[in-house]
């Protein structure tokens, strides 16, 4: 067989293949979706990720299906590279041999290099569900009225405000400043990630160019694809771990969280009006609430000081435990207080030792199986410390 | 000179129709998976404050060491961790070792919580669950192993109440948190963290998650996830994954006020190293640490990095000091087969000989 027509069977073979694929994915998540009885008369070609990710998100229990739906959204992202790189080989006539080749090709199947189409961002902003938002995801419900204040409009921010509405347009005007800055921290922010994509392309280079040695080339799409992924992380860690990064990351927590602040202050100013407690209240609550429970423990500790170590008692008892009762082997409560109450440490105690009585001791009394009352569990819990000072 | 990449159609498409067969039986292995459980061990409430619950783990075993042994673990993430499953099991492993393991429980702070601080978490919580133990042992002082976050509130602990800590171990745990490969703290320099806890109050455990997964997008985000077809066929490696999954997403937010605490003190002032750090009004001197310790640290540990946790060695007063370094990463520490096989037998060795 002739080199030409090698070369072109290899095209057509990477053509058909490309087809072929998606075609078996298709038939696949077909004929799960049958079995899962859903109906897969709207699968249509070029659907299969999406085929694939009704068939799996369906009757899974509720734990599951966050894992589930993060195994679909990794798999589908991996798909993506695969269909791109494929098309690309199949576009391109063949496959490269020489890195530079290899490495532009991997340019190409990800697209044009630009802050709107960034593989690390469409990684991050594709992979949030339940368990992991990050900030920008949080802020996904949140209205921007920023976008409308672009370009000359901005100008209108400085406008001065006057009459009645005043200060309700001072607010209004600062919200917006804060939105468009938070706009810009963010595209300072992408500009970062977008550096981290590039450089990620001159890692690979230098990866592909130790594959070169024999018996080191690579022979599988998932080898190209880990050797890919090893690239893109060593190169987000560069980025990620530089001053502008750092700054960069700062700035945009920072922004995002003045105007979520402004946002709030601006909720509780109209909650307020009709009624409505709002966060800040709760917030005060909240605040005295803890102040109380330390000066309560803070009493509680030095009634303990200030108390006599009372007769032996029962040892403080156990609640339920998480395994069936045939398991558990609890210690002989009472032997254990006895025992205690003679034997003495020989070193003297701090008086930590004796100050530990405030919680919930236990809710359950050893022996006897009978419920005692809180009062009655701290002030066993009390003595049986007492006893050691 | 050969190309670094030689692909063959053939082979990649059966690689491909290969791939494609996974994720269509994986369909069907996932929906027969029931819901996992964690927990190997039986394990019983001794005390309980606000959230907080200290737990006693049932031993199926004679327990031969007199000095308990009291765990102390993050606020993030659950403590579950060191008792997964039966197979990987950290707790298990010391049970069967003849220790009378504790741990304590921080539960899920809400609302209500957003003052709590560390001040609270270790000279209220730590403290009395410490004398909880001390009483119901009767023993002037415990075992303590702090791990990772809880590690460093050990050290704290142990710096102010040396008295009660007959020996402490430290897992995992930061030190010096400005270490130059520590990109969790690189990013929380230019953070104003009281702007940032002011505003969200407690902080969203899923805004946590996500930070941790944004520290190896790549590896976390996706290539995990494509490595899961080939686990999707066994149902035992499934559930393991799964199990994990469950803990990773597993988290509680964060108290507001022991957050900007943790962050300002220790991330962004690298108090514990440095010195300065105040907990409650009290200063912490790590030079008072003055009992045998034990440092376990994971050589590729990408959120808590060696150097982070060796610079222990350097902070505190005593002469009885052992490193032991582990191959492998944060979280394989506490369930890899050879963690299983290392780890526990290393630390009750090392406390058995200091009883």
């Amino acid at each position: 067989m002739s080199a030409k027509t090698k070369t072109e069977d290899s095209i057509k073979d990477w053509q058909s293949l490309h087809q072929q694929w998606w075609s078996s994915m298709l038939d696949s998540a077909r004929k799960q979706a049958a079995s899962a009885g859903w109906d897969a008369s709207s699968f249509k070609p070029g659907d299969s990720l999406k085929g694939f990710g009704d068939v799996f998100g369906k009757s899974l229990g509720s734990e599951n299906e966050a894992t589930v739906e993060r195994f679909l959204a990794g798999s589908k992202q991996f798909l993506q590279w695969v269909e791109g790189l494929s098309a690309q080989v199949a576009a391109r006539g063949g496959i490269p041999g020489k890195i530079e080749d290899w490495t532009a090709l991997f340019k190409q199947s990800a697209g044009p290099m630009l802050e709107s189409n960034n593989p690390f961002l469409h990684l991050f902003q594709g992979l949030s569900g339940d368990g992991a938002r990050g900030l920008e995801q949080m802020f996904a419900g949140l209205p921007n009225v920023a976008d409308a204040f672009k370009g000359e409009l901005k100008g209108m921010l400085n406008t001065p405000a006057f009459g009645f509405m005043r200060e309700q347009q001072e607010r209004a005007q600062q919200l917006i400043a804060a939105q468009l800055e938070q706009q810009e921290a963010m595209n300072a922010y992408n500009a970062q990630m977008l550096r981290a994509s590039k450089l990620s392309f001159e890692k690979l280079e230098l990866k592909l160019a130790e594959r070169e040695e024999p018996g080191r080339q690579l022979d599988s799409l998932r080898a190209v694809y880990d050797l890919w992924i090893d690239a893109a992380e060593e190169a987000y860690a560069e980025i990620a771990l530089s001053a502008e990064f750092r700054a960069a990351y700062g700035d945009l927590v920072n922004k995002q969280m003045r105007v979520r602040q402004m946002l709030q202050t601006e909720v509780e100013r109209q909650t307020g009006q009709v009624g409505m407690p709002t966060r800040s209240e709760l917030n005060s609550v909240h605040k005295r609430l803890q102040e109380m429970r330390r000066r309560i423990r803070e009493l509680e500790d030095r009634l303990e000081q200030a108390t006599p170590a009372p007769t032996p008692r029962a040892a403080p008892a156990v609640a339920p435990t998480s395994k069936p009762a045939a398991r558990q082997k609890p210690k002989p409560k009472t032997k254990v207080a006895v025992k205690t109450a003679r034997a003495a440490p020989k070193r003297a105690k701090p008086a930590a030792a004796r100050s530990a009585t405030t919680g919930k001791a236990a809710t359950k009394s050893a022996g006897t199986g009978k419920r005692k009352s809180a009062g009655s569990k701290a002030a066993g819990n009390r003595r049986n410390l007492n006893r050691l000072a | 000179m050969m190309g670094p990449i030689r692909l063959q159609p053939a082979a990649v498409a059966q690689e491909l129709a290969k791939f494609g067969e996974k994720l269509a039986r994986g369909a069907g292995s996932l929906r027969g998976l029931p819901e996992v459980h964690y927990g190997a061990s039986a394990k019983e409430a001794i005390y309980s404050e606000d959230k907080m619950v200290l737990y006693r783990f049932v031993s199926e075993h004679r327990v031969t060491e007199k000095v308990p042994l009291l765990i102390a673990y993050a606020l993030v993430n659950r403590p579950y961790m060191v008792d997964l499953q039966e197979d990987r099991s950290i707790v298990k492993s010391l049970l069967a070792a003849g220790h009378d393991v504790y741990l304590i429980d921080w539960g899920y702070p809400d609302a209500s919580d957003r003052y709590l601080g560390l001040d609270d978490y270790i000279n209220g919580y730590i403290r009395r669950s410490v004398n909880v133990l001390r009483a119901r042992c009767n023993v002037p002082a415990i075992n303590l192993l702090g791990i990772c976050q809880g590690g460093a509130f050990s050290i704290c602990y142990a710096s102010l109440y040396p008295e009660t800590v007959k020996n402490l171990i430290t897992m995992v745990t930061p030190v010096d948190f400005q270490t130059p490969d520590n990109m969790l703290s690189h990013w929380t320099q230019g953070m104003d963290v009281d702007a940032f806890v002011d505003t969200l109050g407690n902080v969203p455990a899923d805004l946590m998650n996500w930070c941790y997964l944004t520290l190896k997008p790549f590896r976390l985000l996706q290539q995990k996830y494509v490595g899961l077809t080939d686990i999707l066929d066994s149902p035992g490696e499934l559930e393991n994954f799964l199990r994990m999954e469950k803990w990773i997403f597993d988290s509680p937010d964060q108290a507001g006020e022991a957050f900007r605490q943790f962050i300002k003190d220790f991330y962004q002032g690298n108090k514990l190293l440095k010195g300065g750090l105040e907990i409650g009004g009290k200063p912490i001197d790590p030079k008072r640490i003055r009992m045998p310790v034990l440092n376990i640290y994971a050589e590729q540990d990408h959120l808590v990095p060696p150097d982070a946790s060796r610079a222990l060695k350097g902070i505190i007063g005593s002469r009885d000091y052992t490193e032991l370094s582990f191959k492998g990463g944060h979280i394989g520490i506490y369930v890899s087969g050879r963690a299983q096989r290392e780890v526990p037998p290393a630390i009750s060795a090392w406390m058995k000989q200091r009883r």
